[in-house]
Parts: structure tokens; sequence; C-alpha cells
């Protein structure tokens, strides 16, 4: 069963159009990113799913409905779609406290009180927040503020869950933690998930299919791995940072450029490339020197160091080029 | 909504100058005394508001350099003088320095020839009206902090030349907006020309509109002509006042809180502590022990001697039936009606124009280019003609609801700008999680936004209540016959020569301004953030 499926989305705001005939199926209980650069209509099209906006044409089915069907004429309000929603400025209520936040969505279904409480107690449990259950949320970190905003989109048991950056207002470390914790919850639960984010970390992290984004259409889909191993062109390849761009001559092929990457190419006396290393830092647990040969700049990682102003050979495997176009 | 009631206000009073031919303009226009009268109110704002400005700055530039919790109280010293109506500091003024004042009994000498002019006017409404500078200035710098000043000293700068090629242009936008506002403030002033500048012939443009009104015949087109140029008046200076807010605030709000240390000198904070005593004496304490001294003396001509002190004013004031204790119930229950329907109006107006943007923006757009508040006179003309027409088969004329209508006229827009602001700073996500969790419209604003603002919707009606117990100029020309409220009983009590009593209620007002402006401020600092 599709749990998602958009169909020809177009939205314009004025003269621009932000979004052009989108087409996206998202399978049951999987969890999609939409990646892009700012400004690509990601953010919008989320909306359109949750129902902040409606699309100028085109139709989105989700849970087994009709969401939305512009011929038809028919546009669920987002109260009526049943979704759950975690926002980037996590959205969280100031004059309610952390149960009441979590409550609101139970109380809009006119649960019984009893079931509400328990099904409070339940989710707080489940993020790790129940000694804070009283406590309004200025009084909470980044991080619980984000899990108390999880808290309440998952509260109603939805099957579909939109993320609008979750991570991105979050330092380092525990981005990183906060990305584990929503992946293992969602898969738990088997939800369907579509998340928004300009940051390709925070899509690596989270997600089981990525659909790559530009100027409003869908440019590549598929799994991290996949995706980043091989991207279509040279802007996606630029846009994820995939690896080291290189004219094809260098290695007598025809494509202008190729992608190489960046644990593809080893210091070695035996290489047939030579080059300049300019910078060198150590990074987690391994040196990373900026090389440059021909006038073009490689990205490299060694497990020794090397100094800037060495003259270095460099070997590639070239199972690892790949020709882009574009 | 709102704009119904502003338009109403505007084309009514062009429309008696459509009705009545265009050519009344120009005569009217060039008739010396209203041109006189206009030349009087912008000679007299213009220096007003110099005054005003060289007072405050030189504190503002002290006060950057006090430690916090001397300059919070000098802060409060200075809020004192927005609590004392600008009618009740004149009158104040009259008794300590006219012939026989309290000035006069305790040292000797008396300024009458001096506060019956130019000069005197001018003092005592740059005295009520400086504050607002002060804070405006002295805020502008705290935030350009010492950080541009330490720069320009590290590249080689004196103490003269950074105050004068740094801190000044920095602080002078600040300056200048909070200056015009004071300019506006002055020109729509009704209570210190009136009370002072009779005495001397002085006429501005808003006691020449009463005149006209007060004075058989009755001249309507004068006045509507009066009110116009003073709409127009108050609308440039506000536009002007907006322009450099708009042009010149982010770039000196971006860089953070770095204030001045405070100085460590000894003979400077000797002189800052001087100053300031000098300016609060003058400036607070003297009209407020005027005001208090005369509202507990029998008679004037007693002086200031022991056995002319009594609580008789009080008693005089709060005898049943008396036509006092009527006068303050009638304000409170107008102020109180006014604050409750401004605070719900607001809020209304707020949500339809930023939360549902297709109907608002451009409505926003108008609101915000027009004035805080329409010129007192001009409200009180626009709602007499409007009303007095002889088509309408019920009108609130002479009746308390015009009166109740004039208050939300003129004080609508501060509810509605300190909403809808408020509500522009929740951001939208507030809503949107509301409605994705299954809430409808009426259900964000009434468990979301309705909770979140009641804070700000509470300060605003606070506000709303104080301005409207003191209000005078629309309250004068308004009250049905027979009718009266705090300020036209105080004014009328000048009039009938029974100061006292005048001083006891002016007392009152002043005191009640105070808890209920520290009540709004209290519930305004508690909103979520």
């Amino acid at each position: 069963m599709n749990s998602l499926n958009l169909h020809g989305i177009q939205k314009s705001f004025g003269q621009t159009d932000v979004l052009v005939d989108i087409d996206l199926t998202v399978e049951a209980g999987t969890f999609v990113t939409l990646l892009g650069p700012s400004g690509c209509g990601k953010t919008t099209l989320l909306r359109i799913i949750a129902g902040l906006d409606a699309p100028d044409s085109g139709t989105v089915h989700g849970r087994g409905m009709t969401f939305v069907d512009t011929q038809a004429g028919i546009f669920i309000p987002p109260q009526a779609r049943e979704l759950g929603y975690v926002f980037q400025d996590y959205g969280l209520w100031p004059h309610l406290t952390v149960a009441e936040n979590v409550a609101f969505p139970l109380q809009m279904r006119a649960m019984a009180k009893a079931d509400i409480r328990e099904r409070v107690t339940e989710v707080l449990g489940a993020v790790q927040l129940l000694n804070h259950a009283d406590k309004r949320p200025e009084k909470l970190s980044g991080g619980q503020k984000q899990r108390v905003s999880i808290a309440r989109a998952l509260a109603g048991k939805p099957s579909l869950m939109l993320f609008d950056e979750p991570l991105s207002n979050l330092d380092a470390n525990l981005r990183e933690e906060l990305g584990y914790e929503i992946r293992r919850l969602t898969r738990e639960l088997g939800l369907t998930c579509i998340n928004v984010t300009h940051d390709r970390r925070e899509a690596q992290l989270l997600s089981d299919s990525i659909a790559l984004m530009k100027d409003g259409r869908i440019h590549q889909v598929g799994p991290p791995d996949t995706l980043f191993q091989n991207p279509i062109d040279v802007w996606a390849a630029t846009f994820l940072d995939a690896g080291n761009l290189l004219p094809g001559a260098l290695f007598g092929l025809d494509t202008p450029t190729v992608l190489v990457g960046r644990s593809a190419a080893t210091v070695d006396p035996t290489g047939t490339l030579h080059g300049l290393v300019t910078a060198t830092l150590y990074i987690d647990d391994r040196y990373e020197s900026l090389i440059q040969v021909e006038g073009h700049q490689l990205k490299v990682f060694t497990a020794t160091r090397l100094n800037p102003g060495e003259l270095v050979c460099l070997m590639i495997d070239t199972r690892s080029v790949r020709s882009l176009s574009g | 909504m709102i704009a119904i009631i502003l338009f109403a206000v505007f084309p009514k009073i062009n429309e008696l100058s459509l009705t009545a031919p265009f050519s009344l303009l120009i005569p009217n226009l060039t008739d010396p005394r209203l041109s006189g009268a206009i030349a009087n109110s912008l000679m007299l704002s213009a220096s007003v508001t110099a005054v005003a400005a060289l007072t405050a700055l030189p504190l503002s530039l002290l006060r950057a350099r006090m430690s916090k919790r001397q300059g919070q109280f000098w802060d409060v010293c200075f809020l004192i003088p927005f609590l004392i109506p600008p009618y009740i500091g004149s009158l104040a003024w009259m008794q300590l320095l006219q012939r026989n004042g309290f000035i006069e009994q305790l040292f000797g000498f008396h300024a009458g020839a001096m506060l019956y002019s130019f000069t005197g006017i001018t003092l005592v409404m740059a005295l009520n009206l400086f504050p607002l500078i002060y804070f405006s200035a002295s805020r502008s710098l705290m935030v350009i902090g010492s950080r541009y000043g330490d720069i320009a000293r590290v590249c080689g700068a004196n103490p003269l030349s950074t105050f004068f090629r740094i801190d000044l242009p920095l602080v002078l936008p600040a300056l200048v907006s909070s200056g015009l506002i004071v300019f506006i403030l002055t020109i729509e002033e009704f209570g210190t020309p009136e009370i002072l500048g009779r005495r001397f012939g002085f006429e501005v443009m808003v006691t020449a509109v009463h005149d006209k009104f007060t004075n058989w015949p009755v001249d309507l087109a004068g006045a509507s002509v009066l009110c116009c140029v003073l709409i127009l008046l108050a609308f440039l200076a506000y536009r002007g006042q907006q322009m450099i807010v708009a042009v010149y605030q982010t770039q000196v709000d971006a860089n953070g809180f770095a204030t001045a240390e405070p100085s460590t000198s000894v003979l400077l904070r000797l002189l800052t502590v001087g100053v300031f005593a000098l300016v609060a004496i003058i400036a607070v304490a003297l009209p407020l022990a005027s005001v208090t001294a005369s509202a507990f003396m029998d008679t004037m001509s007693g002086g200031l001697d022991r056995d002319n002190f009594s609580l008789r004013n009080m008693q005089t004031v709060f005898a049943p039936g008396s036509d006092a204790i009527n006068a303050i119930l009638t304000s409170l229950s107008l102020a109180i009606a006014a604050a409750l329907l401004t605070a719900l109006i607001g809020f209304l107006v707020a949500f339809t124009l930023v939360r549902l943007p297709s109907r608002g923006t451009a409505m926003l757009d108008f609101l915000s280019i027009l004035p805080n508040s329409i010129p007192g006179m001009a409200v009180a003309v626009g709602l007499i003609l409007t009303w007095n027409l002889p088509f309408w088969p019920v009108t609130p004329y002479n009746t308390l609801l015009i009166l109740l209508l004039a208050y939300l006229c003129l004080m609508l827009p501060y509810p509605i700008r300190m909403l809808t602001t408020a509500l522009r700073q929740l951001p939208t996500s507030l809503d949107h999680a509301a409605y994705v969790a299954g809430a409808n419209e009426i259900t964000v604003v009434r468990r979301i936004l309705a909770p979140l603002l009641a804070p700000v919707a509470f300060a605003a009606g606070f506000i709303v209540f104080a301005i409207s117990t003191r209000e005078l100029v629309t309250s004068l020309m308004l009250s049905p016959p027979g009718v009266e409220t705090v300020a036209t009983f105080v004014f009328r009590q000048f009039d009938q020569g029974s100061m006292n009593v005048g001083m006891a209620m002016s007392l009152l007002t002043i005191l009640l301004s105070a808890v209920v402006i520290g009540a709004g401020q209290r519930l305004a600092g508690r909103t979520f953030r």
C-alpha cells in the first residue's frame, strides 16, 4: 500500500514557480527526506502535504484518502488530515505545560480524560520526558523541546509524520543523538515519514530514501548510499558534496567532469597523478588534505600527516571514477 | 471595523468643505487670526521640541554612564511627568509661580510675567514632555553601547571628536524621531495653551478651534479647516518619524548589548547626581508638591499656613452625590467601557489582519501609516460634524455614547498596534501546530492565541483606561450638558476659581494613573516567550 502519493503538484507565488509538476510516491513505513537548497520549494511541498498551503493544481493522496484534488475541488483542511507535524522552531505553546501540549491533539479528538492521561504518559515515556510533564516549555533545553514536539506529533497515533528540519536548531552532538532516536521511534511504530532539510547530514542520518530537489522539481530520488555514490549530474554531486570533481581528460575519458570518491585517492609513490599539498588538518580519526593537481583541488583522506608544500603522487582507484553529465 | 470609525472622522470633515463650497478654504486660510494661530502652533511646537531635546540629551548621555541601580531609580523618577496630565501640570505651575504663589510665599519672588509668556508655555510643556526624548535617547545609547566609541578611541579620536563624529550621529535617529513625537503632542495639546496662553492672548490652532465652537457665532468651516491643517501636520510629523525609524533603526540594533561601564570618576558622578536631582526637582517634585499642597489647602488666599491645611477638599470631592463623585463615576465607567471595547476590538482586528493574510496585508500597510493617534480636537470636531447632521434618525450626540465613541477613536490605535505587534512576534508554527493537531479556527483563537495575547490585551486595556480617565479635549467638547468627567471637572473648578477642590481631584487622578499604569506594566511584563 502506498502511504502518500503526490501527483502533478504545481504551485506558484505571483510570477515565481515554486513547485513544478511534482510526482512523488512514498511507501508505507519508510522515511523520505526532501533535500535541497533554500528556495527549492521543499518546505512548500511539506506544507501542501500538511494542508497548510494549497497547490495550484495536482492531487495529494494520503492514508487511503484524497487530501487534495484540485480538479475535483477537494481540499481537506489540516485539522482533518490527522498527521503528525514536527516544526523546526518546535511550535510548542508557551502557555501550556509539556503534558498539556501533548494532550492537545487528543483533546481535539474528544478522547476521554483518562485515556488522554494514559496516552500522554505513554508518549512522554517514549521520548524520556516523563519527569518534565508539568514544566512549561521555556524551562526545557532545545533538545527536550524538540522531543516534546515529537511526542505531541506522535500522541494522536498518526500513520504519517511530517518533519520540518527537526534537527537544525540543535548543536552537533545532540543532533546525532536525537537523529538516532527519531529513527528508532519512527521505525518501531512503522510510521511513514516525510522530512524536509537543506542539510545533507540530517538527510543521511534519518532517511531510507532521499528526494533531491532543485528549482521546484524533484531532481533525483534514491537511498542515501546510491544517491551519494551515483549523483546524476555535476549539480547533484556539488550540492551533496559527494566527492572530488575532476576533468575526465585526467583519466583519458571524454566526459568533461568525473566524480572521484574521497577514499578512492591514496598517496602512493607509484601513482600517476602529481600534486602539491596546500593544507592539511586532522578531523575525527584521520588526516584530511587539500591537494592541487594540474590546477584542480582534491580533498583526500590519509592515515598519516602530509605537510603543506610537500609534493605527492596520487593513486586513484579507477573503479570509483564516475562520469557526470552537466 | 476600525477603518470605518477612523474614516468617519476624516471624510466627514472634508464633507463639510465639500458641501460648503471650496471657496471658503482660501479665505479661511488667509484669515490673519487663523494663520496667526497656525504660526503660533508651529513656533511653540518647534521650541518645545528644541528645549525638551536640549534637556534630554545631556541627561541621557549621563544616564549611559550610570550604574544599573542608579539608572533605574532616575528612570522611575522621570516616568512621573507622564502621570501628570499637562493641564494639571500647568495649573500646578500657576500655583507655584504666579503672584502670591508658593514660590513667592516661600522665597519672596514670583515669576508670573515669565510664566504667562511664550517662554513660560514652552518651558512648562517641555518639562512635561522631555522624558519621552530622554527614554528614547538613553535606550538608543544603551543599544549603541561603548563599543563604537572605543573603536574610535583606538583609531586615535579624542573624547570630543568621538562624541561628535560617532555617538551623536548614532543617537540622532532616536533623538529626531522622539523629537517629532514631542512635536506632535505639543501641536495637539489643548490644556496648557488654554490655561497659560489665554492670560496673554496667545492662541494656537487647538485653542482657536475650541473658540470657534464655544463662541457665538459658531464657525464650523473655520474649525474644520484648522482641523485639516492639524491632522496634516500630525500626519507629516508622524510619517517623518516612521521614515527615520525605518531607515536607521535596524542598522543600530544589529550590534548586541555592550553597555558602557559605569563611570568611576567621582567628579562626574557628583555632577551626574546634581544635574539629575536638579531636573527632577524642577520637572517632578515641584509640580507634584504644588498639586499636593493645593489639594489640602482650604483656600488659595490662606497661603501656606498650618491652619489652612485640612482634608476638607477631599471631603468635598467624596461627599455622596457631589458633582465630583459623579464625575469620577462617569470617568471610571467610560474608561472601563473604552478599555474593554478597545482591547476586544484590537484583538479581533489583530487576528484578522495578521493571521488571515489575504484580507489583511493591505489594511496593515494602511494602518501603519496612520498616526498613532489623531489629534483629540480633530476627533471631537469630526464627531460633532458627523453626528450633528440632521438626517440621522438616532444620534449619540448629546449622550454619553458620543464620549465613548470619541475615546474609542482616540485610543483604538494603541491596542491595535500593541496586539498586532505581539501577534506578529508569535511564530505561526503555534497556530499551525494546533491546526495539524485537529483544531479549527475558533479553537485556535480560543485555546492558543487568546491566552497568549491576554497579557498584552490587558496591558493595552490599562493604558486606554489610564488615558481615558484624564482625557480633556474631547470630553470638554463632547460632554452632554450636565455631565462631567474628571478632566472637565478639574478644568471647570479652575475656571470658577475653586482651585483647591480641583487640585484634590487632580491628585486623585495622578495616583489613579500611577496605580493603573503600574499594574498594566506588570501584566505586560508577564508575556510568554
